[in-house]
Parts: C-alpha cells; structure tokens; sequence
C-alpha cells in the first residue's frame, strides 16, 4: 500500500471522527411552559419535587428527580428543597401511589383533613411539582469489529444512537390550591462511539441537559412569577 | 464412606440448600399517619400467625424465596393505629369469652389473608427474534407482592362490627434490582406494599360501611361524607 494511499484513508477515518464528536456534542434542547396563575415564592417557603407513580405506567428516574431537587436547591437564589423520600414519610400516607392526589383539583379536598392542612402550613410547604417523563434510547445503526493477536488488538467501526430525554413539571401551589402551570423540558442527542483501535463514547448527555434546563425554568417560574 | 468423605458430603447439601434458598427481612420502620385521630381508644391484638408470619415461595426446579414480615407487620399496624385512634393498646390474647374489655371502644385483630410474589421473569422471544409479550404487565425484571389483610373489628361486648379485606399491592422501585439485588429487591417491594395497606387503612377506615354505621350510633365520626376510594388494586 502507498503512503498516499494510507494517508487519504487517515484523513477520511479522521473527518469522520471529527463529524461524529461534533454530532455528538450537539443537542437539540426544547423548553415550554403554559401558566395558569401568578406564583411568588417566600425565602422560608419550600417546594417537593415528586416523581409521578409509577403505577401510572410513569418510569421517571430517581436519579432525575435528584438532579432537579439539587440544581434548584444550588442555583441563584438557591430554593428550599425537601426530598421526594422525606416528603413522602413526613407526610403518610398521602402522597403514596394509591392515595395521591390525581389532579390539582383533588387538592381542597385533601387539604380538609386538618391533620394533614396543619402540617403543611408548619412546614411551610407552598408548591408540589410532579414530574413525569423519561429518558429514551432509539434505534441507531452501525458496527465496530475487534480482533486480537499475538502482541497486538484493537477495533475498528461506529455506532450510534439517538436519545430523548422528555420531561414534564405539573407544579400545584398549596396556598391557593390549583395548578400554577407546567414546565416542559424535551432535549435530544446523538450518541456515537467511534473505534480506532480503542472506542471512544461520546454519549450526549441529554438527561443532564434536561435536569439543568428544567430546573432553571422552574425556578424562574416560581420565585420571580414570569419566565 | 470414610467419615471425611461423609462430612464432606453433608457440607456440600448445606451449601447447595442455602444457595438455593434466600431469606429476606423486611424493613420495619414505618411512619405514623398524618390524619385526623378518631376519637376513641382501640384495642390490638397481634396473634402468633400475624406476628411470626412468613412467606415461603418454591417452584419445581427454581431459586426458593423466604420473606419474613411479622415483626414488620406488628410494627407497621402500631404506627398505623396511633396516627389514627386518640389511644391504642395491645391485649395479649383475644378475649374471646372474656369480654367486655375494660376501657376500650373497640377491639381490632388483624391477620394476613394472602400473600403472593410475582419473581422476575426473562423475557421469551419466537424463533425469529420476536419478543413475546405476557398480557397485563410486561415490566417483568421487578418483583411484584400482592398482600391481602383481613382486618375485624369487634365492640367492648366482643359483637363483631366488620371484617373486611385491605388489599395491597408493591413493586419493587426502578434500579434498586440492579443496585442491590434480587433479596433487596423483594423486600423493598413487600415494604411498599404493606405501606399501601397501611395508607389504605388510614385514610379509608372510616368508608367501610358497617364501621360508619357503628361510629355513627357512638357519635364518634369526624366526617360529613365517605372518602372517594383510591384507584383500585392493579388487575393481575
């Protein structure tokens, strides 16, 4: 083989390695919201990020829900947060999968039971958001082929795969109880890893991208009232 | 057989029944019920079948499953019961001719009617690749407990007011299989499902019909209207 010839093939295996790390590195990120009422949040008022029952056929990760409930507890101005798990003990038995409420006009009747009104003002409880969605890989394509030999191994191809990360924020406020608005991240990603000798994944981290955004937004929309 | 040989054969049927058998706890911490007390002061009595109570799953050929929740059963109807009633207290043994019972309005015994385990199940694909689909539920890498309580509830003469089923249902949550493992596995979803009994139990007590009626001839009920249940046991 000529040392042309192996450097045209080095050029074309880098530009397509190069198409692939910058298809990678690019998502597209989608954020929406529709508002129901004005919102306003006191700096001693906390809010619940809940994740939706799974037994509504909802497989939202706990891993989710914990990035969400840092990123608005960390940002600017930082929230008062208190944890799904903690909620959820704190306040049994209502917030269980067959016993939660369905919708946010299922709130006055809830909040009826004395016990449970009077434990939520102490605890200066003013939005429950309920997160729905997921993060999904789709079909992709492609191939890589490895070998070993004495003294020497390595792979050679591509693969990839698209993923979608789609959530959705239904925050209730406590105060005036109904439906403040929803909150709606979707972002997705190509995932590719590229072999030259040794794979490297380039996996698009759409699921961060979406716990960032959503958050920001759901900050936006409760402590300044606008977004 | 010489006696090493024998040990050693003995030692390898230990080893084989304890690899094929798993034994797991049940956690026993549950919170107490944030909801309005009834005005009254109960009476629980905990037989030996409900506080010792154990679950033994065994198919021909398959890993055998042990869950032990007695004493996750006791503690969880003690958390229940004081987030419910003005006061509780626990009688040694149901008073059967001895009654009336001095103090109390009302005597409660739970028992456990039915448990059931549904394990992990690989999925099966047709000879071209095709996965095979199971019917109701598909999500198959989860264990599954269905846990039906029978609660009776009888007045200080020892007259039975009701019994009626509390039906639960658990599955086990999204990654604790991969984290933990299959005994973990199982345990978490036997918890969530005695903590919808529990749930079930607290907030729907007083919708049971023959319990209204009681409470309403004792002037002791709290609300103008019966609940709306919650959404019904998933179908199997």
């Amino acid at each position: 083989m000529s040392a042309s010839r192996i450097k045209q093939g080095c050029a074309r295996a880098c530009a397509v390695l190069f198409a692939c790390m910058v298809s990678s590195g690019c998502m597209n990120a989608r954020i929406d919201q529709n508002r129901h009422g004005m919102t306003g949040l006191e700096a001693d008022e906390a809010v619940v990020v809940l994740a939706r029952s799974l037994y509504n056929g909802n497989e939202t990760e706990t891993k989710f829900i914990d990035c969400v409930d840092k990123a608005l507890a960390r940002g600017k101005p930082p929230l008062r947060v208190i944890s799904d798990e903690v909620f959820r003990d704190d306040f049994y038995p209502w917030f269980e999968p067959r016993t939660a409420p369905r919708g946010s006009e299922d709130l006055p009747a809830m909040l009826s039971e004395e016990a449970l009104a009077t434990k939520l003002r102490k605890e200066k409880v003013r939005y429950l958001v309920w997160i729905e969605g997921s993060t999904e890989a789709h079909d992709g394509g492609g191939g890589i082929s490895c070998a070993a030999g004495p003294g020497a191994a390595g792979c050679v191809g591509l693969v990839w795969w698209e993923k979608d990360s789609t959530y959705e924020a239904s925050i209730w406020d406590l105060e005036n109880p109904s439906s403040a608005g929803q909150v709606t991240a979707d972002v997705s990603g190509m995932s590719v890893v590229p072999a030259l000798i040794v794979p490297v994944p380039m996996i698009a981290p759409t699921q961060g991208k979406a716990c960032k955004q959503l958050a920001e937004q759901l900050r936006n929309f409760l402590v300044q009232g606008i977004s | 057989m010489s006696n090493r040989l024998r040990y050693c054969a003995i030692i390898a049927i230990l080893l084989a029944t304890l690899a094929a058998c798993t034994t797991s706890a049940v956690d026993s911490e549950f919170p107490v019920p944030v909801v309005d007390k009834l005005p009254i002061t109960v009476a629980v009595y905990f037989d030996q079948a409900f506080s010792n109570y154990a679950y033994r799953e065994q198919s021909p050929g398959e890993k055998s499953w042990v869950i032990m929740i007695g004493s996750a059963n006791v503690e969880m109807m003690r958390r229940i019961f004081q987030g419910m009633f003005q006061e509780t207290v626990e009688l040694p043994e149901l008073p059967g001719l001895k009654f009336p019972v001095g103090q109390v309005d009302a005597v409660i015994a739970p028992e456990v009617e039915s448990f059931e385990v549904r394990t992990p199940q690989p999925p099966q694909y047709t000879p071209d690749g095709t996965q095979l689909l199971r019917g109701v539920d598909e999500s198959t890498d989860r264990f599954t407990v269905w846990i039906t309580y029978r609660m009776t509830m009888y007045d200080d003469q020892g007259r039975q007011i009701a019994s009626w089923p509390v039906r639960a249902y658990g599955q086990t949550p999204e990654g604790v299989m991969d984290m933990f493992g299959p005994d973990e596995a199982l345990a978490r979803a036997t918890t969530i499902a005695m903590r919808d009994a529990g749930a079930y139990l607290s907030i729907y007590f007083e919708d049971e019909p023959r319990i209204r009626e009681w409470m309403r001839e004792e002037g002791v009920s709290n609300r103008p209207a019966p609940r709306k249940p919650g959404k019904a046991i998933r179908a199997r």
